[in-house]
């Protein structure tokens, strides 16, 4: 039995596995669809949005409903600014640019978000 | 009158990993996996007065023992964390910045032990470790650009030209 370890042993600090531990080779692409989704659950939009650097990514992220509390969008001169808070109460996107840089991104955000109600 | 103090030793559970390690762990440690937790009660374990080394191991396939041997010291750490609400869970906001110092510590591990701990939180349905762990990824991810990510992580950019395209008109609003 290889498991007895001592209540002493949790006052210590955690120890380290052993850095070459060749029977562990899990990636992060090894890992199921439904956990790489609450890993995008746990970013914010800017990140999700970065995360999605292959086709599975790109896919999963579709899936993965964001929780957006606001989103702001502003016209001014030729100009939109947009700023987004999320539900922790930070603002993920705070930019300002032309209507033609926006609007891909926006459609994008539209495809898993539910609206509860719209102010441009 | 003195009375004798029965002395009762903790009830403890067998685990056997893939490759054939048992574990013994206390029963009321391994009650936050749900996997485990639901395999004792449906076959009666806590009935049984059996001697733990009469006692059935619990297979876990899909673990290996130095996982499982992580999963156990998690587990023991955190066997007073009061039981979750996972509707509760599901309202709170969502933050990575509030995974105790412990876990922090005992998460900093080379990235493929951490997945491999992921698969085996998981497979033995401890949500607290789950989370946790998942935590960690996203902070791994955070603050680093698409191309960043794909070399900390070794993922393959597999997206035609087309759908690169669409990506990056997509992500024009995401500062660098």
């Amino acid at each position: 039995i290889a498991g007895a370890m001592s209540q002493s042993d949790l006052n210590s600090p955690p120890t380290k596995r052993p850095k070459n531990d060749s029977c562990f080779q899990t990636s992060l692409m090894d890992l199921p669809d439904d956990i790489l989704s609450i890993i995008f659950s746990n970013l914010d939009l800017n990140s999700r949005f970065k995360f999605r650097v292959n086709q599975r990514l790109n896919r999963i992220e579709l899936m993965t409903k964001n929780k957006i509390m606001e989103l702001e969008l502003t016209e001014s001169d030729d100009s939109w600014s947009i700023v987004v808070e999320e539900l922790n109460g930070l603002e993920s996107i705070n930019i300002t640019m032309e209507m033609v840089d926006l609007k891909e991104g926006l459609k994008r955000v539209a495809m898993n978000t539910s609206c509860i109600s719209t102010n441009i | 009158f003195l009375f004798p103090i029965k002395m009762t030793s903790p009830r403890m559970i067998k685990l056997t990993s893939n490759d054939d390690k048992t574990f013994e762990v206390e029963r009321d440690v391994i009650k936050q996996s749900v996997t485990v937790n639901t395999l004792i009660t449906d076959l009666n374990m806590d009935d049984e007065d059996v001697s733990v080394e009469n006692q059935m191991a619990i297979p876990l396939p899909n673990v290996d023992a130095a996982t499982l041997e992580m999963v156990i010291t998690w587990c023991k750490q955190h066997r007073e964390d009061p039981p979750r609400n996972e509707e509760e869970e599901e309202k709170k906001e969502k933050r990575t910045d509030d995974i105790p110092e412990w876990d922090k510590t005992f998460l900093d591990v080379e990235q493929s032990v951490l997945f491999a701990l992921i698969l085996a939180a998981n497979y033995m349905d401890i949500k607290g470790l789950l989370d946790n762990c998942c935590k960690t990824v996203a902070n791994m991810i955070k603050g680093k650009t698409p191309d960043e990510i794909r070399k900390h992580f070794n993922i393959k950019n597999d997206f035609t030209p087309e759908e690169e395209e669409q990506i990056r008109k997509e992500n024009a609003w995401c500062e660098d």
